[in-house]
This record gives C-alpha cells, sequence and structure tokens, in this order.
C-alpha cells in the first residue's frame, strides 16, 4: 500500500504534464483515427464482413504502426521532454527512489495509452458493426484490447529505457517501427521471434482461437521483456550524468 | 565617432561604436538564416548523437546508387534500378528525413524562445518563413535530387560512347530535375507547416511520419469505397503524399504505375496547390502569433 501511495505524486505529475501539453490529445485523437476508416467501410461495405474488415484494419494498421506510436509519444517523452526543458535534475533532487520514479512515469504512460486505445477500438468497432453481415464481433473486441493493452506495457517500457540513453528517441523509435519491424520482419523470419509486433498478434489470435497456451505465453514473454527494461532504466537513470 | 552617425536617429551620443561595415541588405540575412539552419539540421558543429540519424540516412540513399553504377560498371546490360523505382524506394527514407529535419528547423526556435530575436533583428516574419523555407527545400534535395543526378551521371560515364550517351540521356536528366525539386519542396513545405504548430520537436516528428503513412491507407480506403464513380474519386490521391509521389513518377518516366493512372498535369497540380496552401498557412500563423 505505501509503496502505491509514494508513487502517486510522480504519476499525477507527469500526467499533468500529458495533459497540459498537446501528449494527451494528440494520443486520444490518434487512437480514434481507426474509427474514420470504419466510417468509411461502414459508408460501403462492398461485401466485407465486419469482422474480416476489423481482423485486417487491426493486422495491417493499428498492430504495426499507429498503436506503437500512440504509445511512443508519451514513453520517449516521459523523460525525455524533462532532459530537453533540462528539469530533470530537479525530480532527480527529490527524495524519492529511481525505481518509483521509473515506475511512477510507467504507470503514468500506461494510464494515458491504454484507456485512449481502448476507447479508440471500442468506437472503431461500433461504427464497423453498422454495416451488414452477422458476427461476434464483442469477442474480436476482447482481442483486440488485450493485444493492444499488452503491446502498451511492452513498448512503453522499452522507450523508457531508450530515451533515457538515446536523444532523440521517438525518431529512434519511428526508425525501429518501419525499418526493423517492418522490413526486417519481411525478409528475415528470425527477426518475428523478438519482434513485438508477432507477439501482440499472438494474443490476438491465441484469444481468438481460444489457445490459451499461445496467448498466455506471448503475455509472459512480453512482461518479461517490460521487466527487464524497467530494471535497466532503473540501472540508467541511477548510472547516468544529468547536468 | 564614425561616419554613418547621420543614419541613427540618436538624441545621445553615448559613445557607443557603431556598425560601419557593408550593409549585405535582406538577400544576405535569409541566406545566412537557411545556411545556419541547415547545418543545424544535420548536426554540423552539433555533438556527435545529433550527426548519427542524418548519417545513416545519407547512408542508405548512398547504398543502393552506389550498388547500381557498381553493378552497370560489371554487367551494362543489366539494369538494376531505373530512376523510376529509384524515386520509388526513396520516398520512405525521405518522409524520415523530412521528419528529422524539418523539425529541427522551426520547433527548435520555438522552443528555445528564440522567435522575438530574430523578429527583432532585420529578420522579419516573411523572411524568416522564406529562409527556413528554403532551407528545408535545399536540404532534402540533397537527398531526392543529388543521389538521382549521381545515378545519371554513372549511367552516362559508363556508356560505351558518354557523349552520346549523355546528350541522349538529356531529358531523363530533366525529368529527374523536375521531380526532384517537385518532391523536395512538397515534402518539406508539409514538414515545416506541421512543426511550425508545436515547440516539441518530437510531436512534430511522430505526426509527420504517422501523417505520410496512414494518409495513404485512408486514400487507398476512400479510393475503395468510391469506386472510382463521383466527380471527386480521380482526386483521393491528392490526400496521400506517397500516392501523389507515385503517381508524379510513373506519369513522368512513363512507367506502368501500380493501381490506377495520375495523369501528369494532375499530379502536378496537386503538388503546387498543396505546396500553395502550405505556404499561406504558415505565412499567415507566424504573422499573428508570437
Amino acid at each position: 500500500m505505501q509503496t502505491a501511495w509514494t508513487l502517486l505524486p510522480v504519476t499525477t505529475l507527469a500526467l499533468r504534464q500529458f495533459t497540459g501539453g498537446r501528449t494527451a490529445r494528440l494520443v486520444l485523437l490518434l487512437s480514434c483515427l481507426p474509427a474514420l476508416f470504419a466510417a468509411i467501410y461502414a459508408f460501403r461495405p462492398s461485401g466485407i464482413a465486419p469482422g474480416e474488415f476489423l481482423d485486417g484494419l487491426f493486422r495491417e494498421l493499428i498492430v504495426p504502426t499507429l498503436a506503437p506510436i500512440v504509445v511512443l509519444l508519451p514513453a520517449t517523452g516521459a523523460f525525455g521532454d524533462e532532459l530537453e526543458d533540462g528539469t530533470l535534475p530537479y525530480l532527480l533532487m527529490k527524495p524519492v527512489s529511481r525505481l518509483r520514479l521509473i515506475l511512477g512515469k510507467f504507470l503514468a504512460v500506461l494510464l494515458v495509452t491504454i484507456p485512449s486505445l481502448l476507447i479508440g477500438l471500442a468506437l472503431t468497432t461500433l461504427i464497423a458493426s453498422r454495416a451488414p453481415g452477422s458476427a461476434d464481433l464483442g469477442a474480436l473486441l476482447l482481442a483486440m484490447g488485450a493485444a493492444a493493452a499488452m503491446l502498451a506495457v511492452l513498448l512503453a517500457a522499452v522507450f523508457l529505457l531508450v530515451s533515457l540513453v538515446i536523444p532523440r528517441a521517438l525518431l529512434a523509435g519511428m526508425v525501429y517501427v518501419f525499418a526493423w519491424e517492418s522490413l526486417l520482419g519481411r525478409f528475415l523470419p528470425g527477426v518475428r521471434a523478438i519482434s513485438s509486433r508477432e507477439h501482440a498478434l499472438q494474443i490476438f489470435d491465441g484469444i481468438l482461437a481460444g489457445d490459451a497456451a499461445l496467448a498466455t505465453n506471448a503475455a509472459v514473454a512480453m512482461a518479461v521483456a517490460a521487466v527487464v527494461a524497467l530494471a535497466l532504466a532503473v540501472w540508467r537513470l541511477r548510472s547516468m550524468q544529468v547536468e | 565617432m564614425g561616419a554613418a552617425q547621420g543614419d541613427y536617429g540618436e538624441i545621445f551620443d553615448r559613445g557607443y561604436r557603431h556598425y560601419a561595415g557593408p550593409r549585405l541588405g535582406q538577400a544576405h540575412a535569409i541566406w545566412a538564416l537557411a545556411r545556419y539552419s541547415m547545418a543545424r539540421a544535420v548536426g554540423i558543429r552539433r555533438p556527435w548523437t545529433a550527426k548519427i540519424i542524418p548519417a545513416l540516412l545519407y547512408g542508405a540513399v548512398a547504398i543502393p546508387v552506389a550498388v547500381a553504377i557498381g553493378i552497370r560498371a560489371f554487367v551494362p546490360a543489366f539494369a538494376f534500378l531505373d530512376y523510376a523505382s529509384f524515386f520509388g524506394a526513396i520516398f520512405l527514407l525521405e518522409g524520415i528525413f523530412v521528419a528529422l529535419i524539418a523539425p529541427e528547423m522551426l520547433s527548435s526556435d520555438r522552443h528555445d524562445r528564440l522567435l522575438p530575436l530574430y523578429f527583432s533583428r532585420p529578420i522579419g516574419r516573411t523572411a524568416y518563413v522564406v529562409a527556413k523555407l528554403l532551407g528545408t527545400g535545399l536540404l532534402t534535395l540533397s537527398i531526392s535530387l543529388l543521389p538521382a543526378v549521381v545515378l545519371w551521371l554513372g549511367n552516362g560515364l559508363l556508356a560505351r560512347e558518354p557523349i552520346t550517351a549523355m546528350r541522349e540521356g538529356l531529358d531523363d536528366l530533366g525529368r529527374i530535375i523536375v521531380a526532384g525539386v517537385l518532391i523536395a519542396f512538397y515534402l518539406g513545405a508539409i514538414g515545416l507547416t506541421i512543426s511550425a504548430f508545436t515547440s516539441r520537436r518530437s510531436v512534430a516528428v511522430g505526426v509527420i511520419v504517422l501523417g505520410f503513412v496512414l494518409t495513404e491507407s485512408l486514400s487507398f480506403a476512400i479510393s475503395r469505397a468510391l469506386d472510382g464513380q463521383g466527380p471527386l474519386a480521380p482526386w483521393v490521391f491528392a490526400i496521400s503524399p506517397s500516392r501523389t509521389i507515385a503517381g508524379l513518377v510513373d506519369s513522368l518516366f512513363g512507367v506502368p504505375g501500380f493501381g490506377e493512372h495520375v495523369p501528369l498535369t494532375s499530379a502536378i497540380g496537386a503538388i503546387v496547390v498543396v505546396i500553395a496552401i502550405c505556404l499561406a498557412i504558415m505565412f499567415a500563423w507566424y504573422q499573428r502569433h508570437d
């Protein structure tokens, strides 16, 4: 209980930074963009069932590009903006351990991204369900939500770490998302084993097909990677030189 | 002191030394700001961490050109990379390059509160925007036009009779220059307009890259929904920079494009209109604010 209590100030501070600037609004706006695609689809479905459309949208647009960038914006900004503005030393001067700083910021990133992603997915599903065609969209929404949330957890942890190591972490993240996951993932199948996208899609497929083992394995792998990244971030924050 | 004292409307002469050198004028001020902005954007005279990503991007563009010329040197008959597929291949790199330099041009000045300093000097609001646009356009040319010209030179010099080959290839060179210049200023204007609205470099980077990707999917989705009907259907491509550039390159080099064909005039028209809109937004924005 006491841990949660001391996390709170850091988290509320970070949340205020996100809502005060443009980041939180931008994250929500971007998360709701798939609804625009759903509206175009609902306007003229051309014989594609809603379930099929949502499946394609999730695989081709949301998981590869949209969700990573939605997570990258606050995750690289949480410490990156403080470094850029030179306000990190004031934060580090407070009697709060480095672990709690990292966990507090991490929690704030998740509190901004996961609700936004879920709202966007729900809105998209709702609009797409206006098109004719029967399907159980509830299960699909659950699978999409779970996969997107796990992806947010993993990427938030990894890019908190990256933003502490290199400047312009967002640009590096873009290069990772587009170059590494898109291009190399296509040519080198081995890359897929360590690709965040493949793991998120395994959760999605696992829940949809009722294959609990597949989904759990992927979720555990992602959680372990997130914990390792957070531990490294704590170590980096302890040892880095901040002027 | 000083002969030029009459130029200053001073009530008291406090004995400060006045600038007595030549007055270089507005054009020189614009060029100085453009040159400084370009150097800053690619990380010249900045720590090495600022140089990594520009260097990687230049490397990524140079490698295919070098490989193409190398293959051409040993296997003359094998055309590894024609100009149209070159411009198609580097679109993603150009997009990332613009996302790298455009926020550096505008957002940093806003973030560091430099604008009042600039505007209290001979650089006015219009001149500031012109200088930044010039800098962005020229830098983007170095990644869109320069490699293509090098490829053209390589192809010409490696031909059996270089002089005739180059004379015959002159219209190819013209097409390369038109495509390179249009693409550079088109992407540069879009990137600058987005970065003019935020003081956070990272937010501008995100919006630019995501904008390029999302508008492409959006434009394909609308195309599919309209299914070629209605008066607006032929213009849906203009929503997306990547489709506009693909249309321009395909019709310019006469290559059968992916999907439907975009007439050359409408591709160029869309590009010019977008550049004009971006310029109008930026000029208006910088006149009114800050």
